[in-house]
This record gives structure tokens, sequence and C-alpha cells, in this order.
């Protein structure tokens, strides 16, 4: 299944996917209404976007007293029948990520759904530190920029063993 | 495959749906004394407070419950579990089954005190019994039990512009969730908002002719019309005592870790079993919405063959008193006696925070104001994470970007963040 896969090491924390993610879903231009949340960590210069997850058993879903969110049998996706929603912000604490988000304007909680498969903020990353692909093809992704990585730091002919 | 499913609260249905998703094929027959639909408990106080409507608390609808293929049979009284025929009595009809679910859950306690059969005496439990308090159209209110149905009820009712009297039998509200300090700093919002709080009192009781006048408490009486019992629940395991089910040592029905009661292809959960609890492994009742769908969820895997275990009760109750989130979560002071339990306090501008640890793990974290990061608390409460190696990872520059949520939670783990 397709999810947004954070690559930490390139983002710089700008926080444009905050902005586009709170105009596209509520009209608004404010971070605080965004279902992307960027992390920050000053004293280490880390600034990481933190998204839903979609876990495959998600604990929001359980700690729900509403019943309403459920898995898109079709997606995938966790996804919310946000007319339902009372506002008790229990999937707040039971998530993990924190990356169920109080709307306090409509006073229900939300969580990202990836804009139906064409996420705004994957699109607007001048980075390209956010990607909507496989967690697999991520991961392939990471290794073999990895692998460039120690080819710079060990350029060839320095390498001991074959290929030298 | 013929289920029968006995209960249709939070967990029946959960095991019911749950049941659906992993076998399109079985036959999943409901049986219920509730004539409801599936509803939530939990949103009642807020049609109390006339937030919601009623109707929104309902979760499923008789539509729903055909389009899932599940056959219901609700406001049936069952008599009788047959262990050995595989069968169960209800009025004059016999139901077979190859699995039985029972998910019988909890009866609120209205205790036999002279005057507590007047009408207006209420409990909050069904769609019934708030229809009933509105038509009853109470004005001053005695709520008893400050548990948090009793603490949500008194909020509400005081929202309604009812007068709201909060009485407690022990010395703080609350007591199965906070400690001490953090129950006061909630009683004092409360007191804010207008409710009159009772602690370290009970009521013996309730005088009236045709109606309730006032109300006794060993202190004090009271002038109300209503009274709100929130005193505790009763588990309802009649029908597994009667078929010789092993009950617990607590008054439930004695479960495993995959939710099997004493009798093979019979499961339970809910409110009406016995688990433990996921730190002190020590058995618990846990009467908690989220606990009852994590239960039918194990029972309804394992009832069809696909192995799950519970991996134990971890309480979180989280109420909103004058738009101020307070959180209870794990186990309070009160419950890890017998262990060496460190408390870490902290009085952050933005509110009251407590984290118990217990052998360099968190047992238990109680706050009120902002909850930014509470859920990755939750999490090590879940997982006992050492709170040694969630230091670790956050004080690495290395790993920290790969765990990027364990950033808010820093600020309740230690005073040096």
């Amino acid at each position: 299944m397709k999810r947004i896969v954070v690559d930490a090491e390139v983002c710089t924390g700008c926080g444009i996917c905050q902005l586009v993610c709170s105009v596209h879903k509520t009209g608004q231009w404010h971070p605080a209404l965004s279902r992307i949340k960027i992390k920050q960590m000053p004293e280490f210069g880390i600034k990481v976007p933190v998204v839903c997850m979609q876990c495959s058993n998600p604990p929001c879903a359980v700690f729900c007293v509403m019943n309403l969110i459920y898995k898109d049998p079709d997606t995938g996706y966790t996804m919310r029948r946000e007319d339902k929603c009372i506002g008790c912000r229990a999937c707040e604490i039971a998530c993990p990520f924190s990356a169920a988000i109080m709307d306090p304007i409509r006073e229900v909680v939300v969580n990202c759904d990836l804009c139906g498969g064409e996420p705004v903020c994957v699109a607007y990353c001048p980075e390209g530190a956010l990607l909507y692909m496989d967690e697999a093809e991520a991961g392939d992704k990471r290794r073999s920029r990895l692998g460039l990585k120690s080819g710079e730091i060990f350029p060839r002919g320095e390498c001991s063993g074959r290929g030298s | 495959m013929r289920i029968l499913i006995v209960g249709n609260g939070a967990a029946g249905n959960q095991a019911a749906v749950s049941l659906r998703k992993l076998d399109s094929s079985c036959e999943i027959v409901m049986l219920a004394e509730q004539n409801y639909p599936n509803y939530s408990a939990c949103a009642l106080p807020d049609v109390l407070a006339g937030w919601i409507p009623l109707k929104k608390t309902f979760l499923m609808a008789e539509e729903d419950y055909s389009r899932l293929n599940i056959e219901t049979n609700f406001g049936l009284e069952v008599n009788q579990l047959n262990l050995t025929e595989q069968c169960l009595q209800a009025g004059e009809l016999l139901y077979h089954y190859d699995r039985l679910i029972l998910a019988t859950g909890s009866q609120p306690v209205i205790p036999a005190l002279p005057g507590s059969e007047l009408p207006g005496n209420f409990v909050v439990k069904t769609p019934g019994d708030i229809e009933g308090i509105l038509a009853h159209g109470p004005q001053q209110v005695v709520v008893v039990g400050a548990g948090n149905i009793g603490v949500e009820t008194a909020s509400a009712l005081k929202n309604r512009g009812c007068k709201v009297t909060l009485v407690e039998m022990q010395d703080r509200i609350m007591p199965l969730l906070y400690d001490h300090k953090p129950a006061t700093i909630i009683q004092s919002m409360l007191e804010e908002e207008g409710i009159e709080v009772v602690t370290g009192d009970r009521v013996i009781g309730i005088s009236g002719d045709s109606q309730i006048e006032l109300i006794h408490t060993q202190g004090q009486d009271i002038n109300a019309d209503t009274v709100i019992w929130a005193a505790g629940v009763k588990q309802n395991t009649h029908i597994a005592r009667a078929a010789g089910l092993s009950i617990g040592s607590l008054g439930g029905i004695q479960v495993d870790t995959q939710m099997q009661s004493s009798a093979e292809g019979v499961f339970a959960c809910g409110d009406c079993v016995q688990s433990f609890q996921v730190f002190t492994r020590k058995p618990c009742l846990s009467l908690l919405w989220s606990s009852a769908k994590r239960q039918a969820q194990v029972a309804a895997r394992n009832c069809l063959g696909y192995l799950d275990k519970y991996e134990g009760s971890c309480s979180l109750v989280i109420e909103e008193i004058m738009g101020i989130p307070c959180v209870a979560m794990g186990l309070n002071l009160e419950a890890l006696q017998g262990y060496e339990a460190e408390v870490v306090e902290h009085h952050a501008e933005d509110g009251y925070f407590r984290v118990l640890i217990v052998e360099d793990k968190i047992a238990g974290f109680q706050g009120v104001g902002s909850i930014e990061g509470a859920g990755a608390i939750f999490t090590m409460i879940k997982k006992k994470t050492p709170i040694s190696e969630s230091k670790r990872v956050l004080l690495n520059r290395g790993l920290i970007p790969s765990m990027a949520w364990y950033i808010d939670s820093r600020r309740y783990l230690s005073s040096q963040y």
C-alpha cells in the first residue's frame, strides 16, 4: 500500500507542506490546521514532518468511541466519517505518532486521507522530502542513496577488495 | 460455521463486524436483551449536555446489520446456556452454535437504599436512560460517584443549566484514575464550572413522598429532584455462572489471553470478562470502550482460528472540562501499591503533568492541560519501553529523525529537557 514516506535527511523544514495541506483541506492558511506536522528539535537542527502512518490495525480506530474510523476496503487508507465525530480526542492520544489532528474550527479530529490518492503536500514539497510510494520502494530508494553516499566517502580505488 | 454473539454493546458489535471482515461466509447471529442497535455509551453525556442529538449516538442502523449479513435478535431474554449440547435457550427458542462469544456487559448498580425506588433515580447507560432523564426535567441533581461517567454527567447537566452536586465516597474525584494532586486540580476546575463537589461522603438515603425531595448523605442533606447513580457497575455473568464457566476472583468471566473462557469454543469479551493489566499482569476489570473493542477483535480472530493474543488492558480516559483536556492513562499510585514508583511532576505553563515510573518503565501518566506528545507516552506504557531506551533515542542525532514523533514526549520524561 502506498503512503506518504518522509525522507528526513532532505527535509529543510520550510513548512510548505503544512500550508498547502491546511489550505487544501480547510481553505485557511494556517499550519495548525494541517494534517502533516513538522516536528522540530532545534538543538540538533532537526526538522521532520510527521503524518499518518496508515497503520494496519490502527489504534485510533480501536479507541474511537463512535466507531467512525475505518480502513477503506478498496484503498486501504485509514478514513473517518467526520460528520459523526464528537471531538472527544481519544484517538488523538491513542495515536503514537500524534498524527490525529484536532480541527478547532469544526471541532472534529482528522487524519491524513492522502487527498484520495494525490497528496498535495507531496506535489508541493520543493525538496522531494515527501514521497508518495510503497514503504518497500522507499526503503530501496533510501538504501541506494546510502550506497551512493558511501561511494562518495570511499571513492573507487580507495576501497579495499574487489573492484579496486 | 455458526457463531452466536450474546450482547450488543461495544464488544458484541465489534466482534460481529470483525468476524464478518475475516470471513464472508460464516453465519453470525446476535442475541441481546437490550432492544437497541449499536450505540455509543460514551457519547451519552454529550447528549445530556445538548451538544449532540440522541440519534447521533447510534452507530449502526438495522440496514447495516442486514448489509453485513448479521442476523439480529434484540430484545430477547437469554435464559440458559447449555455447554454440552452447544445451545442457548432464549425464551421458548433454542439457538445452536459452533462458537459462542459472550459479550453480556455490565449493569450500573443502584444500591438498595430507602428511597432509591422513587421516580427520579437514574443511571447513564442506555439511550433510554437519557430519554428518561430528559423527560423528567431535572433542576437540582445529585450525581453519586465521581468516576469518569459521574464527572462527565455532572458537567453535562451543569451545561444544561441544572444545579449539580457530585458526591464521592473516597477522598478525591476519579479515584481509580488520578492521584490526589491532579484530582484536586480537576476538582477545582469542576467547582469553577459551578458544580458542588463533596468528597469523603456517601449517600445513605433519599426522602420524598411521590418524588425525590431530599438526599441524605452522612454529612448533610441536599435538596434535589433527581439522583444519577454512577457508583459502579456489576458484571452480567449469570448465564456464564449458571452454565459452569469459571468466574474470576473479581467477578468477571475468566478468560485466557485468546479471550477463550474455561469451555472450549466459548469466548468472552467486554465488560463481563476479567482480563489482566498490561503493566502488572494482575487480573483487572477493564470497563472501557477501547478494551472491549480490542478484546472483541481478539475473540473474533481466535474464534475463526486465527491466532491473536490480547496484550492486556491499559486504561486511557480523557475528559474535557471547560475545554481543558484531562488525561489519565495506565495506573495511578493507589493501583501501584507494592511497587516502588517514582513520581516525576511537571508544572508547565500549559498544564500539570505527572509520570509514574516503576523499574525504569512508565506505569502511568496523568495530565491536565495540553496533551501534545501524550500519544507517544501511551505507546511507551503499552509497549513497556524502558525510559533509558527512549532517552537514548531522543539524545541520538542519528536515530531521532526516523522516530520524530518522540520529540513532543520528551518534555514529560525528565525535567532536564
